[in-house]
């Protein structure tokens, strides 16, 4: 028997905000002076900036692990140690909760990151031998490297912590990753599979993140990212009902645009023309995503001929990433709380043009 | 109600061959992939062996575009899939035929990438000082491309966008990125997407490499890979007592997931059903797998109940088997846990030590390893395997390979991390 699928926890760590009422305040004040500018080269910007973790320390194993251990991750890690506590979740159930997990992990995600790879680069070239080069390599190699980028380090870290030991998996790695996540916990409960499942992302920006999507973007003068993390505990409206909760809002619809991205020409495709329909019944839509300045600008113009009122992350964290979608609706929970809305659309559109939709009513 | 799952079409491009045919030839022949590596110089490095896939790729795919071959040409991953897609390109095709977009997808694995310092290198000039702004600076001038395909430093969905767009598959385009066992978890969630009827039809698999400069010594450094350059198909002993790490590796493969009802509709013969799948965590420590296996017992567990399989039906079992310290022991007391009495009679076999360990891809390549084993009546031993790890409590595979029915056959993999997945197949 399908189920309904309700919110019934959410936290979220970005720039500035170690808690998720550090986030509302953040948009109370539409205060993005903390976005600290980081050259990459003369003429491009990053506003990539680490997240501020509560309590690091708590969460690592060793301080080996702790040195290695990358920022959104452990954010992850912090994100759904507290939204579970906050749950007040018996423990006994915790080890059956499925888990997953967005990831934007690539190759070495910061700046000061880039200093071994540039000096086993140097190695390379300043060697006369092909053994000395490689002795060289060996040694600005760092020992925890494979785990730096071990590409689960999310989900394995947070199941670490928090004790999630369920079904599990990590979608990589942009921001339509955020909505597979989502929509595998939604379909876990919703088929009755599961009361409950844990669905959130993990976003590193950085220099990768940059080099990887910028050919495909606007060439604007400026790249926006955030480093950021945001989860939600989701559960079933039976499961809801026994622990006699109030759900934050509830999951009532999903839509992928179901393009296939041609990957030889970059296309101009209108924004969300997939969606046009959606406006009628939801006077609020929220977009994630974006990166450049031109490029949320359209997609806002073309939002807002949709939907009566459109906001978006951008202007004060830039693109969120593998973590867009739950970021966005840790922003509806907020306006459903403030505003009362009866819907709200969250809309996404990624690097490659993929479009989704999840629509959330109010509980 | 779930829908029954059928693997269509599978075949893999390995160490131990391109296509299913040669694989399975080599593993009849106990051939040993583990080879002094070619891809780069290995001088001064503290061991130089890996299981590489030595034929060449490029007459699979050279008609490509010049973006694409530029982007092959750095990223071994990325030319994984160009090569195993071209492997099965017609039958794909075939395969897809009529079918609704909207109701095919794909889940693709693949594994933590690492610059190819060694490519990168001839594009530099030999005179300069390396600074970090200056490698911003260079990698921007060198990371060009056309239309969603960069030259180096492509995102992770370059390998299942590029057969997305190929097979117009439009249901999902989904990456996973569980390591080790990103290409199993693939095939799980297929089954799941085609079981729930969300799809008619699932591209599975995945593409990874770990035998490049950077990649390769971060492996050896974190202490996981075999340390024998003596011998270097001696290397891999996975269950041996004396085993001390495993073999890199290299792999990618494709397997067509199908419901039943598009079985019917299209008239097509499916060679092995998914039964079921198994799927957990270790939450214990990203380092290290829990010692005392649970997250292991419950994935094997938990792929028994979900497919309605006592431990007693199972024929065989292709093991994860890495060959390191810590995964084998934790492994066998899991299967000890699981399979009690019918451990002894269930034979078992890991086939790491002739194709070595791929990573992401290491499911997919073992997947399609069991599926070529169970519809060929065959049982691979593990070739380097002479002072097992148990007395007997598993029956291990060991001397010569088996002719045997196998009409239930598991694969699992374990990743770093404690992602634990467990796949049970049926023949049909």
């Amino acid at each position: 028997m399908p189920q309904r699928v309700f919110i019934s926890a959410c936290n979220s760590k970005c720039p500035g905000a170690s808690t998720l009422d550090d986030f509302y305040s953040i948009l109370e004040k539409g205060d993005a002076s903390f976005l600290l500018p980081v050259p990459v080269d003369s003429e491009t910007l990053l506003l990539g900036t680490k997240i501020k973790p509560t309590a690091s320390t708590e969460f690592s194993p060793s301080k080996s692990n702790e040195k290695v251990m990358r920022t959104e991750v452990i954010g992850a890690t912090e994100c759904v140690c507290e939204m579970l506590k906050s749950a007040e979740l018996p423990e006994s159930i915790i080890p059956d909760i499925p888990l997953y997990i967005s990831s934007g992990v690539c190759f070495e995600r910061q700046v000061n990151d880039m200093d071994w790879f540039s000096k086993a680069l140097y190695a390379s070239l300043s060697s006369k031998t092909n053994e000395e080069k490689n002795k060289k390599i060996y040694h600005a190699i760092p020992p925890l490297l494979a785990l730096r980028t071990l590409t689960n380090s999310a989900e394995s870290f947070v199941a670490q912590h928090s004790k999630l030991a369920g079904n599990n998996t990590t979608f990589g790695i942009t921001s339509q990753s955020a909505y597979f996540a989502l929509k595998e916990g939604y379909d876990a409960v919703h088929l009755g599979e599961y009361d409950m499942a844990v669905a959130g992302g993990a976003n590193g920006g950085g220099i990768s993140s940059y080099f990887m999507f910028k050919n495909f973007m606007p060439a604007d003068s400026v790249w926006k990212e955030s480093t950021c993390a945001s989860f939600l505990l989701l559960e079933s409206e039976e499961s809801v009902k026994k622990r006699r909760i109030n759900p934050l809002c509830e999951i009532t619809g999903f839509k992928f645009s179901g393009d296939v991205p041609d990957l030889a020409n970059n296309k101009n495709i209108v924004p969300f023309i997939h969606f046009t329909e959606y406006g009628k019944d939801a006077e609020v839509c929220i977009l994630g995503s974006s990166f450049r300045e031109s490029e949320y600008l359209d997609e806002k113009k073309c939002a807002e001929s949709i939907w009566k009122e459109v906001y978006s992350l951008y202007p004060l964290f830039g693109g969120c990433g593998s973590a867009g979608v739950f970021m966005s609706i840790a922003v509806a929970i907020y306006f459903f709380k403030k505003n009362g809305h009866r819907f709200i659309d969250c809309a996404e559109r990624d690097v490659f043009k993929r479009e989704s939709l999840v629509r959330l009513k109010n509980a | 109600m779930h829908k029954k799952v059928y693997i269509l079409d599978y075949d893999l491009v390995s160490p131990l061959g391109t296509g299913k045919n040669e694989v399975l030839k080599n593993l009849k022949n106990n051939f040993n992939s583990s080879h002094k590596i070619t891809n780069f110089n290995t001088q001064g490095l503290p061991i130089d062996y890996a299981a590489e896939i030595s034929s060449p790729l490029e007459s699979l795919y050279h008609h490509e575009d010049e973006n694409i071959l530029s982007a092959a040409g750095f990223d071994r991953k990325f030319e994984l899939t160009l090569a195993s897609y071209y492997l099965m390109e017609e039958r794909l095709k075939l395969l897809m035929e009529d079918v609704d977009p909207q109701r095919a997808g794909i889940l693709f694995g693949m594994g933590a990438d690492t610059p190819p310092i060694e490519k990168m290198e001839a594009l530099l000039k030999s005179d300069i000082t390396i600074s970090e702004e200056y490698l911003i600076s260079f990698l921007n001038k060198i990371n060009t491309g056309k239309g969603f395909i960069n030259r180096i430093f492509n995102p992770f969905n370059l390998s299942s966008l590029y057969i997305a767009s190929k097979l117009q598959l439009g249901a999902f385009q989904k990456t996973i990125l569980t390591a080790c066992t990103a290409s199993t978890q693939a095939i799980a969630l297929g089954y799941d997407s085609i079981a729930r009827g969300e799809t008619d039809l699932v591209i599975t698999g995945g593409s990874d490499s770990i035998i490049n400069l950077l990649a390769y010594i971060s492996f050896y450094k974190l202490g996981v890979l075999a340390s024998n350059s003596d011998e270097p198909d001696r290397a891999c002993k996975p269950f041996d007592i004396t085993r001390n790490g495993t073999l890199a590796g290299e792999a990618s493969g494709i397997c067509v997931l199908a419901g039943e009802d598009f079985i019917i509709k299209k008239k097509l013969n499916p060679l092995i059903e998914v039964m079921g799948y198994g799927n957990t965590l270790d939450a214990y420590n990203i380092t290290a797998p829990h010692p005392e296996g649970i997250g292991m017992k419950r994935a094997f567990s938990m792929a028994l109940k979900n497919s309605g399989i006592h431990p007693s039906a199972v024929d065989y079992i292709n093991l994860h088997g890495t060959g390191t310290r810590s995964n084998d022991s934790v492994e066998i007391n899991a299967i000890k846990h699981t399979f009690g009495e019918y451990a002894k009679k269930i034979p078992m076999s890991s086939t790491k030590d002739r194709h070595g360990h791929a990573i992401a891809s290491a499911g997919i390549q073992e997947l399609a390893i069991l599926c070529l084993c169970m519809e060929n009546n065959f049982v691979p031993c593990c070739i380097n395997l002479r002072k097992p790890v148990t007395n007997g409590e598993v029956d291990l595979v060991i001397d010569a390979n088996k002719t045997q029915n196998i009409t239930i056959g598991i694969t699992c993999n374990f990743s770093f991390g404690g992602v634990n997945t467990v796949i049970v197949l049926k023949n049909i």
